[in-house]
């Protein structure tokens, strides 16, 4: 009798043509919209470059390079460069070349528009910039220039040759470069220069520049990390220029010329997963679909009860046992949920190539399981009270929606919050249970974790199946 | 007003469900609202950053107080996969392991040496990231050069510190000659209406399409046609009807802005906003008449709403910012009156550029789509009762 009853609960379900269409399109609609929405937000690993002005009221050769280190700059007039600045600028250039051949290109962090004051207010206005780099005098110039006479008086040009050369060297090292391979095969900083085209001259700018700082403020319209990013760079190039100076000063004292070259920090890869924020809306997304086993459902414990519709009514009076008769429609309704999820996975794995990381059946498996969980629920949901179908359908959908917001299906971020202020919501969250199976088959290297989810799974199918029978069980009606 | 009475009775019945999403609505809006202060001073985006502390001496202390004094600092134990799950999430932008001997290997660090003094635990790069690797690899320099000057680990650790806490004068400011910005409409605040066209499509296709599903199933509509009211009476009664509950439930979300807002709206910016939603009101309710008059089911009727308003709200950046959409997403999502809407919230909070004038065009936009509908009404009505005729 169960499998007669199996057989024709299957063709009851799959001849709802209209909610297993939509139940089919729903979420591969959506996932495609996802596709396109979010799929280049996270491109270039997440950063983005920022857009800025830059004002010169004093011309900063050294802040200028700096800034075509750290992305692309272009100027709205035309200006001469130093043979100093050129040689600088190219080397560093040639060097982010070698380095990023074959690999993926260095992200570029700024690119930076150097204008006046009023053209760079109305970028910053049209919202074309994040925010406008003022370059001032520091108010010391005079000062500076004494000190530099008076340098030029007491040092020879060897000294000169010398200093330049490790202030150069120095820099270039603080660019990321652990010293220019020529410097480090045993020719002398200063020899180098020398075979590169590079004369006293320019030595005696390069101690310029790094002694006539600037005064460098921000103007923003609007707060955020972008504008953040910026005021952390002009600290970082504050930094840089500090200890640049300070050891070209102290060259010839052994040990700090090599401060550049120390390598203070061991990167750990935390994962050989997918580390791509975005494919946790398609791990919600699956998971919305498993729980959406709960508007399925709702009619399980309906047609079981001969006070809530007359086809429970008509099943009561039968010789079949409720029990029997339940549990057809709930693996009948499991079938249905699981063939629907399976359909996404497959949709998302292969025709939108999501990454799953390489375990594609056991996020089948993980799907099948929340299906069933899902399912669990409409049962239980479906026992409770007489609430009319209609009104308990709504609900359901209210509160599969309000479980895949808290599990980031809208906003990614809310997860993270209710992770920080209330763990315990996602710990319980049926779709958080879900999406988090998937995520720890992508990134964990054991399938520990995802065991452990697929167990609350379990757990939360046997507590709503037990609570729905127990609901549903040993009801008499004095009159039908 | 038989059936205007008939229209409200089936409301009462549908009421759980709008209570139900606009409480779950304001238990989320709130805390994101409030989460941010204002934005007329500079408030630097801080970074999250753990730093396992696994040399405990006052060398490895002092680096975490500098760290600390920049940045937020997150406590965490070290389990690489509870570190993992925060970085993913983006609760911590960097970790940072202060090796044991951290100190000791500091101190007899020669000339040229180097040593790993970090364990740095990497997600993905970020500028976050990128920034705080320069902050510990300056920070290390700077001990090493005032250490080469004479100073004390000690001495050194702090002035590097100092050092290192030196910040740039940055300043808010309004471009001359700009439009300016309503300090009473902020960013944060305009998130609520970010989110509203979600709930809006939600609530007006659960309740409103499906009151008229309802008057239109084949019984009911028999019962009524034979009835002594005129077609023209019953039309625009639940018109009338639909109307009514349209500003009800718009006026609901108004006062449950109020709350979130601490208080009656003030300024220029917010008042439009709020006229901008009672615009989108009006769409999302033709949206639902126009599916109620194809008669789904109330499972699809469910669906619909929820790929209408979880679609649009996507395409359209409801959830995500249109800044963060892509140039070709966002010429798509023109087609949708939800892209209007949010780009005049947005350029009324100051997120966007735009004057007011840009403002009206969405505006006028938005106008259009209820014309649209509304012929579209039209079409579906007089097709149906042709297909009957």
């Amino acid at each position: 009798m169960f499998l007669h009853n199996l057989k024709y609960e299957i063709k009851m379900n799959l001849r709802a043509k209209e909610v297993i269409i939509w139940m089919l399109l729903f979420p591969c609609v959506l996932s495609v919209l996802y596709k396109v929405a979010f799929g280049n937000i996270y491109e270039n690993g997440g950063i983005k470059t920022v857009p800025v002005a830059v004002v010169e009221n004093r011309k900063d050769d050294m802040f200028r390079i700096m800034m075509s280190w750290m992305g692309e700059s272009k100027s709205t007039h035309e200006e001469e460069e130093s043979n100093l600045v050129k040689w600088l600028t190219k080397t560093i250039k040639e060097k982010e070349e070698n380095e990023s051949t074959g690999e993926e290109e260095k992200p570029l962090l700024f690119h930076a528009i150097y204008c006046r004051e009023d053209e760079a207010y109305r970028l910053l206005e049209d919202g074309d910039v994040k925010g406008i780099i003022f370059v001032d005098a520091d108010g010391v110039p005079a000062d500076t220039d004494a000190k530099k006479d008076d340098a030029a008086d007491k040092e020879s040009d060897e000294e000169i040759t010398e200093w330049g050369s490790e202030a150069v060297k120095a820099f270039l090292d603080e660019l990321g470069e652990a010293g220019h391979a020529d410097i480090n095969e045993g020719i002398s900083a200063a020899d180098y220069l020398t075979s590169e085209g590079l004369t006293l001259e320019d030595m005696v700018e390069f101690k310029d520049m790094l002694n006539s700082s600037s005064r460098l403020s921000l103007k923003i319209k609007s707060n955020g990390m972008e504008q953040s990013s910026i005021k952390r760079f002009l600290e970082m190039y504050g930094t840089l220029i500090k200890i640049t100076g300070k050891l070209a000063d102290g060259g010839n004292s052994p040990g700090t010329k090599n401060v550049m070259d120390i390598v203070v920090i061991e990167d750990v890869k935390l994962t050989d997963g997918n580390t791509d924020q975005f494919v946790t809306y398609m791990y919600n997304m699956i998971a919305m679909v498993a729980l959406f086993g709960m508007t399925v459902a709702l009619h399980i414990a309906l047609y079981s009860e001969a006070n809530l519709s007359d086809f429970g009514a008509r099943r009561s009076c039968s010789a079949t046992p409720k029990f029997t008769t339940i549990m057809a429609g709930l693996c009948a309704c499991c079938f249905t949920q699981i063939f629907c999820v399976s359909v996404c996975i497959t949709f998302q794995a292969l025709v939108l190539r999501v990454d799953f990381g390489g375990r594609l059946p056991l996020v089948y498996l993980g799907g099948a399981i929340g299906a069933i969980m899902g399912v669990s629920m409409g049962f239980f949901v479906g026992a409770i009270g007489r609430i009319k179908y209609e009104a308990k359908i709504g609900i359901s959908m209210a509160v599969v929606m309000t479980l895949s917001f808290m599990s980031g299906l809208m906003v990614s971020g809310i997860k993270a919050i209710l992770e920080m202020h209330a763990p315990i919501v996602n710990d319980l969250n049926p779709v958080a249970i879900v999406a988090d199976s998937f995520y720890y088959l992508s990134v964990d290297a054991d399938t520990g974790r995802y065991f452990g989810k697929l167990a609350a799974m379990c757990i939360y199918t046997v507590i709503f199946i037990a609570l729905g029978f127990l609901l549903t069980r040993r009801r008499k009606y004095e009159s039908l | 007003m038989k059936v205007f009475n008939l229209f409200f009775k089936i409301v009462r019945a549908k009421a759980g469900i709008l209570f139900l999403y606009i409480a779950i609505f304001l238990a989320i809006c709130f805390p994101m609202v409030h989460s941010n202060k204002a934005k007329t001073d500079f408030e630097e985006s801080s970074i999250s950053v753990c730093v396992i502390d696994e040399d405990r001496t006052e060398t490895s202390k002092s680096l975490k107080d500098a760290i600390a004094a920049r940045n937020k600092l997150v406590e965490m134990p070290h389990d690489k996969q509870k570190i993992m799950d925060a970085m993913f999430y983006e609760m911590v932008d960097y970790t940072v392991v202060i090796k044991n001997g951290y100190e000791e290997m500091l101190k007899d660090m020669g000339d040229g040496d180097s040593a790993a003094l970090f364990d740095a635990y990497k997600m993905r790069d970020s500028f976050q990231s990128a920034m705080m690797e320069q902050y510990l690899s300056n920070y290390i320099r700077l001990v090493k050069v005032f250490t080469k000057d004479g100073m004390s680990l000690k001495d050194a650790c702090a002035s590097a510190g100092e050092e290192l806490g030196k910040e740039v004068e940055v300043e808010v400011v309004t471009p001359p000659g700009s439009e300016v910005l309503d300090a009473n409409y902020t960013d944060n605040f305009a998130l609520f209406f970010r989110l509203l066209p979600y709930l809006l499509i939600a609530i007006m296709v659960n309740v409103l399409s499906a009151i008229l599903v309802t008057l239109n199933k084949k019984d009911q509509k028999m019962r009524i046609e034979c009835s002594s009211v005129r077609m023209s009476s019953y039309m625009s009664q639940i018109f009338f009807g639909s109307g009514v509950l349209t500003i009800l439930i718009w006026g609901l979300f108004m006062v449950s802005g109020m709350i979130v807002y601490g208080g009656m709206y003030t300024g220029l910016h917010c008042w439009l906003a709020v006229f901008n939603s009672l615009i989108f009101a009006l769409i999302a309710a033709l949206m639902a008449i126009l599916i109620s008059t194809f008669n789904p089911s109330g499972t699809v009727v469910n669906m619909i709403a929820q790929i209408l308003g979880l679609g649009m709200s996507f395409i359209c950046g409801a959830f995500v910012s249109q800044s963060y959409l892509g140039e070709g997403v966002l010429a798509f999502a023109r087609i949708f009156p939800v892209y209007w809407f949010e780009k005049a919230n947005d350029m009324l909070a100051g997120i966007q550029k735009g004057t007011l004038a840009d403002v009206r065009t969405c505006f006028i936009a938005e106008c259009g789509y209820i014309v649209l509908f509304i012929v579209l009404i039209g079409v579906a009505s007089a097709r149906r009762g042709g297909k009957k005729g």
